[in-house]
């Protein structure tokens, strides 16, 4: 039978672990600033970024379109499901260029400027949530799906606020986008222009 | 042709633009449970804030280089990165990470900014 001092010897590595834990975190409290806030990205930085070949699918919902774009395999042909407010039943159709161009400007999300935590909460109080779309992006790795709130900027025709991971950003995107996804099948279908 | 290069004995990341070295860094790796796996990768996601459902800890300024997730992130931990680093080089593994490359914030930050997507990762 071990005796409390054998116990202590047999797992010596791991309470000495422990203790040298317990004294890193005593002497980090002491040095650990108050101001805990970052620094913000360069413009131009990708806030979010991702290979379009890579994606799998694509979920965009705002308060009158609820897309879904999706493919079994990385790099082919994109299935769209659109179904639109006031619709009963939902638009299928094979994604056509329109549709590439919005993708490659979703996975490629460029900075303009971070909006600082009071300015965002002013945007977010004057825009609520039903003004914004959600969008969904799932790639082909283990990761998960990129999600983010997302609204073109009012009289800005290349900018769009996105609000994800606690971050309210300006990023560069072309208000087509916008105009594309609202089009459903009619504008991002294959054979539209 | 912008490369970084991960060296898991020194535990430095080291930025390459051509043969030029334009950044070097202080990080710490994997354990001996969650290795750091030597080998030639590219950036494949790039995103700022993340954080992670699987593991609940904040990954900031991540450069994802693998497909189960491992990236080049800002280490959030409540202990200095340096006495980290300084203790699973000198002391136990036990002090490094699920597999990802931990960094200073301002390293961190300065490598996301660097390096575009498609940027070639070599730990070795």
């Amino acid at each position: 039978m071990l005796r409390s001092t054998d116990n202590f010897r047999s797992r010596p590595l791991s309470l000495w672990k422990w203790g040298i834990g317990v004294i890193l975190l005593a002497l980090a409290a002491g040095w650990m600033p108050l101001d805990c806030g970052g620094q913000t990205l360069k413009p131009g930085t990708e806030v979010f970024a991702v290979e379009p070949s890579r994606v799998m699918e694509l979920t965009y919902r705002s308060s009158t379109l609820q897309l879904i774009a999706h493919r079994w395999e990385a790099g082919g042909r994109f299935t769209l499901i659109c179904l639109k407010k006031g619709q009963a039943r939902p638009l299928i159709c094979p994604a056509g260029a329109n549709f590439d161009q919005v993708l490659r400007q979703l996975t490629s999300l460029r900075l303009r400027r971070t909006l600082p935590a009071k300015e965002a909460e002013d945007y977010w109080r004057k825009n609520p949530r039903p003004d914004w779309a959600e969008m969904g992006i799932r790639d082909n790795s283990q990761l998960e799906p990129f999600t983010a709130l997302i609204k073109p900027v009012e009289g800005s025709p290349q900018e769009a606020v996105v609000r994800f991971g606690g971050a309210t950003y300006i990023v560069e995107l072309d208000a087509k986008v916008f105009q594309l996804l609202a089009g459903g099948c009619k504008t991002l279908g294959a054979g539209e222009k | 042709m912008k490369r970084i290069v991960v060296n898991l004995e020194d535990q430095t990341v080291e930025a390459y633009e051509g043969e030029n070295l334009v950044h070097q860094f202080n990080c710490v790796t994997g354990d001996d449970d969650h290795p750091t796996d030597p080998g030639t990768f590219k950036i494949i996601r790039k995103e700022h804030p993340y954080r992670s459902k699987t593991y609940h800890v904040q990954m900031d300024y991540a450069n994802f280089f693998t497909d189960d997730g491992k990236a080049l992130h800002q280490y959030h931990g409540p202990v200095p990165l340096e006495i980290v680093r300084t203790l699973k080089k000198g002391v136990s593994e036990w002090f490094g990470s699920h597999g990802c490359v931990r960094l200073e914030e301002d390293a961190a930050r300065t490598l996301y900014e660097w390096a575009p997507l498609g940027t070639k990762v070599i730990v070795q």
